[in-house]
């Protein structure tokens, strides 16, 4: 479970002064993060086929199909970054972790990463676009909000 | 390649060679099990540090007052800051208390934003995520977005920032769409602190997102004086914030001097400070003077 992975991760970290019995209750308390934003969601399909009206259930369908077809266009875009702004990303969207958790998780100043990710974002949107995704769509899986 | 536990903790800790590095982030990039152990080690972390801190933190009573020094500063500086930006004098419909009510129905609330409570209630403890930002009036956003550039101002003087103050300026870029507004809040933010240039910067670009800049003046102003009252009782304190916030005072909008002066009155007397001896009590009639013959103060 990777829960238990993960208290193991931080009782070997240096200076940690906790013992294994602590971190595991404390493990029992956190909060369930919110990941993933971005997710392939293979039952949405499936979950479509049960809606009530048949005019839903085609536009259900076809919504999931076509966010499937943003989703391997967005992927396919995060797989040109180099490992480490992949690695940031899929923290930030697949992981649901804030950027202070990422800065923790990489051992990386918090403030330059604030724009590090702004700029990854651009460029996804960038290349997202030029692949004829629209920026809407892009917006919905990236979880971006409005003004 | 399973990236070992204690692999992993060196990533964390900074422990590795850049080769060692190199070769764990391909690992990560590859291996949606390792991404989520680190996730979780990560926000494991954070508790830690949190759990930690509230052991450590000594209880906020028996804090001396002198502490709050490092939060006044960058307060008398916003105020200060104010007189850069450009006022608008066509607000007449704005109002704080509608304002209130339209930001206490939103929800959920992700950052802390001490909004003052609407007519005799709790101070609503209310932040705004990006999606619920999304219901709101561009006013109400406007006004939110003082309130929290403020309180980020405020913090940004500080060596490190709380999650709930990293989501604060998460939510603000997210909200600030408008790719000038976001860069300049940034530029501001990992800047040096006390460049008052980038401040100003930022806080121009954020008024000017949806051109509601009169609610985003009373915005900053109404969470700066919510924050000087929770730490006031400093003489000194108040006497440097007077000097700067009525310098600006009668340039404001007639509706956000009338609000402002509302709000320190109303917070020197819920805080017990209503005595005419005091500091606050006097900064606040001071406001009351350059206010509008409509000023609530007596």
């Amino acid at each position: 479970m990777a829960v238990d992975v993960a208290v193991r991760v931080l009782n070997s970290r240096s200076g940690n002064d906790l013992d294994e019995r602590a971190l595991v209750r404390l493990a029992a308390t956190f909060p369930e993060r919110s990941r993933p934003r971005i997710d392939s969601d293979p039952d949405a399909v499936g979950r479509a086929a049960g809606s009530e009206s048949a005019d839903d259930r085609i536009t259900a369908e076809e919504h999931a199909r076509h966010m499937a077809a943003v989703l391997e266009a967005l992927n396919g875009s995060i797989d040109t970054l180099g490992d480490e702004d992949q690695v940031i990303l899929k923290l930030r969207f697949w992981e649901g972790l804030t950027i202070a958790d990422i800065s923790r998780a990489l051992h990386l100043e918090q403030r330059p990463l604030y724009r590090r990710v702004h700029s990854l974002l651009a460029r996804l949107r960038t290349t997202l676009e030029g692949a004829g995704v629209s920026g809407a769509d892009v917006g919905e899986m990236l979880g971006e909000e409005g003004p | 390649m399973k990236i070992d536990p204690e692999t992993l903790a060196g990533l964390m800790d900074g422990r590795l060679s850049d080769e060692e590095r190199t070769e764990v982030l391909a690992a990560l990039g590859d291996s949606e099990a390792d991404l989520e152990v680190l996730g979780d080690a990560a926000a494991a972390l954070s508790e830690v540090e949190k759990e930690s801190a509230l052991t450590t933190d000594s209880p906020p009573s028996s804090r001396p007052s002198g502490i709050a020094w490092k939060r006044w500063l960058p307060l008398a500086a916003v105020v200060a800051g104010l007189t850069a930006i450009p006022f608008i004098r066509d607000s007449d419909d704005l109002s704080l208390t509608g304002l209130r009510m339209e930001l206490a129905t939103v929800g959920p609330l992700a950052s802390p934003l001490s909004l003052p409570p609407a007519a005799g209630g709790d101070p609503v403890r209310s932040g705004v995520t990006g999606a619920a930002a999304e219901s709101l009036s561009p006013m109400a956003r406007s006004f939110w977005r003082g309130s929290a550039f403020a309180r980020l101002s405020v913090v940004e003087s500080g060596s490190r920032i709380t999650s709930s103050e990293a989501a604060s300026l998460d939510a603000l870029l997210t909200s600030s769409a408008g790719g000038a507004a976001r860069l300049a809040v940034q530029d501001w933010y990992e800047g040096d602190a006390g460049d008052d240039a980038a401040w100003t910067s930022a806080a121009d670009a954020l008024a000017g997102v949806e051109g509601e800049r009169a609610a985003f003046q009373l915005g900053l102003l109404v969470e700066t004086a919510s924050l000087l009252s929770a730490e006031g009782g400093s003489a000194s304190a108040v006497a440097l914030l007077e000097a700067d916030l009525a310098a600006v005072f009668d340039q404001l909008d007639e509706g956000v001097r009338v609000a402002v002066a509302g709000e320190f009155a109303r917070l020197n007397t819920a805080l017990g400070r209503g005595d005419p001896g005091s500091a606050l009590h006097a900064f606040a009639q001071r406001i009351g003077t350059l206010g509008s013959p409509d000023s609530p103060l007596p």
